[in-house]
């Protein structure tokens, strides 16, 4: 059992970890980078099921495992795209490939 | 009997429509014997019903449809008045149709001819058969079609075109106002019944002005059709259809419409105090066209004047309270001008389309029958004895003396002897004089189209015969009022005009030449030519009044209000559109702060709240 004051730190811990990512997708310009801000948004996420099954005292762990599997996933395919999004415009900057505007 | 009736109406558009296919599939003159098959047998009906229909009238009405509480009657009511006008339209309708085979000889389609001329009679015999304002309106829309169908007939010349429009939108407006009329009636008296209005009417069961208020709106429209002053211009220019139409149109049919609707609701007009009105513009209507004939030149155009004339001798008949003087004449003047616009016909065919009256002449030489046979029309026209026009039109004339008033008296009395000056300058200039191009190259017509003269020549002298009988006939026990002052007058005033016309037109003793070059005599003549500049003024009101305000007002709310609101709608959403668009920028990293801005302010609403 965590204690209160614990569970307060594990969550500015995580929240950090959150405000972090949201910076870091704002603010870089590069896809692989966004990419890795999204990572870290996860593993905010992933965090907090952490800190409530350990309070709480069940079995919420095995999200984390699910989320896991799934960032990576996304991370494959996020990548893909990014490689021909690469081969297409040969940059993987977003501001500059407008295309989609009207 | 009510079968024999409704037959009647039935058989001539069952007639106009197998007149129609046969012309269209076999050879197109077939149309014309299954027309004077049809005309045959409808005329047989209408003598029959005439000769078997004894005292009572045939009476059946029907449910024609119902909705809720709302139900609409229709029916037929057939009374001596009614079979009178039905055996006019069918007899001389029949004479109308067989004449067309000659005057129609070079026309390629007369399976149209044939299938108007038909659905107009059958029209016109559903009118005077209706039981009820409703059916009389729908029979009254049907004749005005078939109006507007046959003035223009051949609507590839414009200017009948423009007629028929201009028939079918005069007689129109005036058919508002009487539509109005029938719905306050059916609303605030309950029943378009003639009988029941009438009856009401008898025992006073609602107010004067009620009664005044139906009885106008009835009245206007019975102005549109039978073309009195002020709706009359239209008639004039119908003249631009088949002859043969006009003599249709003028003697059998839809003019005499608006007379029957007052002789048929005779008693409600005068509860209502609408006659006097009914008689002044009788009088001024006569009085203008009896004018204006004698200023045009197209021959006409003078027995179109002369039928508005003679209208309006029957409006002043029944305004002073003879509805029998009104209907005897009716009867008279469907006969004769059945003659005259026929044998006008005649002329016209004969001098290859020369409508001109003043480019004919010397015309006796050339077509001797048709000739006598016009002046027998034109000494009805003129009411000289024994034609049939003298007895009716002297009774109108008495009639209208006994009522007292001079103004209106007057009027009558100077339109009804004008009759004599316009007939015979009309009969003097075809056929007296020194022959023209047009004249010499003319024919004696051929049978069938004297056939239907004769006929009606020999009606114009008998019926004068049978006066008394044809009276008692329509009403019981007349009153015919005579002064011998007034007859003599008349005869005198007849007289003097008469020898003025000799010698103005057959002498050639004084021309009008002198007259026409003095400025104020042209223009005069150009005043009564154009029918006291009644159709300029209406075309004014309309311009000025209609088009130049009202119209125009509506058009400013139609173009700025209602078009306004929907483009604005259009506008209003462009321009969002295109603050918007503003944020579609394309770019992921606006798409994404946009995102978190919404994320927060969504936790901090949470938060807040």
């Amino acid at each position: 059992m965590l204690l209160e004051a614990d569970v307060h730190a594990y969550l500015f811990l995580s929240f950090s970890l959150f405000a972090v990512g949201v910076y870091g997708l704002l603010s870089r310009k590069s896809v692989i980078r966004m990419l890795f801000s999204v990572e870290m948004i996860i593993n905010a996420a992933n965090l907090n099921f952490v800190i409530f099954s350990a309070q709480r005292g069940i079995e919420g762990q095995i999200f984390t495992f699910f989320t896991i599997g799934l960032a990576a996933l996304e991370a494959a395919v996020g990548l893909a795209i990014v490689i021909v999004f690469y081969k297409r415009f040969g940059e993987v900057i977003p501001s500059k490939i407008k295309n989609l505007r009207w | 009997m009510e079968k024999f009736a409704y037959l009647n109406i039935g058989i001539f558009f069952l007639g106009s429509i197998l007149a129609f296919l046969v012309g269209k599939f076999t050879n197109r003159w077939n149309s014309f014997y299954v027309a004077v098959v049809t005309g045959l047998i409808g005329f047989g009906i209408s003598t029959y019903i005439a000769l078997n229909i004894g005292e009572s009238p045939v009476v059946h009405e029907f449910e024609w449809f119902k909705f809720g509480s709302f139900s609409v009657p229709l029916g037929i009511y057939v009374d001596n008045l009614a079979i009178l006008m039905a055996l006019i339209a069918t007899g001389i309708g029949l004479l109308d149709i067989i004449f067309s085979k000659g005057y129609m000889e070079e026309d390629s389609s007369p399976h149209r001819y044939y299938f108007e001329k038909l659905f107009f009679i059958g029209s016109m015999v559903g009118l005077v058969f209706a039981s009820n304002l409703i059916g009389l309106y729908i029979f009254w829309e049907g004749v005005g079609l078939c109006s507007y169908l046959l003035i223009g007939y051949w609507y590839w010349k414009r200017s009948a075109a423009e007629a028929a429009l201009k028939a079918f939108v005069m007689t129109r407006f005036a058919d508002v106002f009487m539509f109005a009329g029938i719905i306050v009636a059916w609303v605030l008296l309950g029943t378009v019944n003639f009988l029941e209005l009438n009856a009401l009417s008898v025992i006073h069961a609602f107010s004067v002005e009620l009664g005044f208020l139906i009885a106008t709106l009835l009245f206007i429209g019975a102005i549109g059709k039978s073309a009195q002053f002020p709706l009359f211009p239209w008639l004039l220019d119908a003249m631009e259809g088949p002859t043969t139409v006009s003599a249709l149109i003028h003697a059998a049919t839809m003019v005499n419409a608006g007379i029957y609707l007052v002789a048929r609701m005779f008693p409600f007009f005068d509860y209502s105090n609408v006659l006097i009105i009914v008689a002044f513009v009788g009088a001024i209507s006569a009085f203008i066209a009896a004018t204006g004939a004698l200023a045009h030149r197209e021959i006409k155009k003078v027995l179109a004047f002369s039928t508005m004339e003679h209208l309006a001798l029957m409006f002043v008949a029944l305004g002073v309270g003879s509805a029998a003087a009104g209907i005897f004449h009716l009867m008279n003047h469907a006969i004769f001008k059945a003659l005259l616009f026929l044998s006008a016909g005649a002329v016209i065919h004969m001098t290859h389309h020369t409508k001109d009256a003043f480019k004919l002449g010397g015309l006796y030489k050339f077509m001797p029958q048709t000739a006598i046979l016009f002046l027998v029309g034109i000494l009805a026209l003129s009411g000289i004895p024994p034609f049939n026009g003298f007895f009716s039109k002297d009774w109108i004339l008495a009639e209208s003396f006994s009522f007292g008033n001079p103004f209106l008296f007057g009027l009558t009395f100077v339109a009804a002897v004008l009759s004599v000056a316009y007939g015979f300058r009309l009969w003097f200039v075809i056929f007296t004089g020194n022959p023209s191009e047009f004249s010499q190259r003319a024919k004696e017509s051929y049978p069938i189209m004297l056939f239907p003269l004769y006929v009606l020549a020999t009606l114009t002298i008998l019926t004068a015969f049978y006066k008394e009988d044809i009276v008692h006939f329509l009403f019981e026990n007349v009153h015919e009022p005579f002064y011998a002052n007034l007859f003599v007058a008349t005869m005198v005033a007849m007289f003097v005009l008469f020898v003025l016309t000799y010698f103005i037109y057959f002498k050639r003793a004084v021309t009008t030449q002198k007259f026409l070059s003095h400025p104020m005599g042209e223009a005069i003549n150009t005043f009564l030519y154009k029918g006291w500049m009644v159709d300029d003024a209406i075309k004014w009101i309309c311009r000025n009044i209609f088009y130049g305000s009202i119209a125009k007002a509506v058009e400013w709310i139609d173009t700025k209000v209602v078009d306004g609101a929907v483009n604005g709608t259009a506008r209003l959403s462009l321009w969002c559109w295109d603050r918007f668009r503003k944020i579609q920028t394309g770019d992921l990293i606006h798409y994404l702060t946009y995102f978190a801005m919404g994320v927060i302010a969504l936790s901090l609403l949470i938060l807040v709240f």
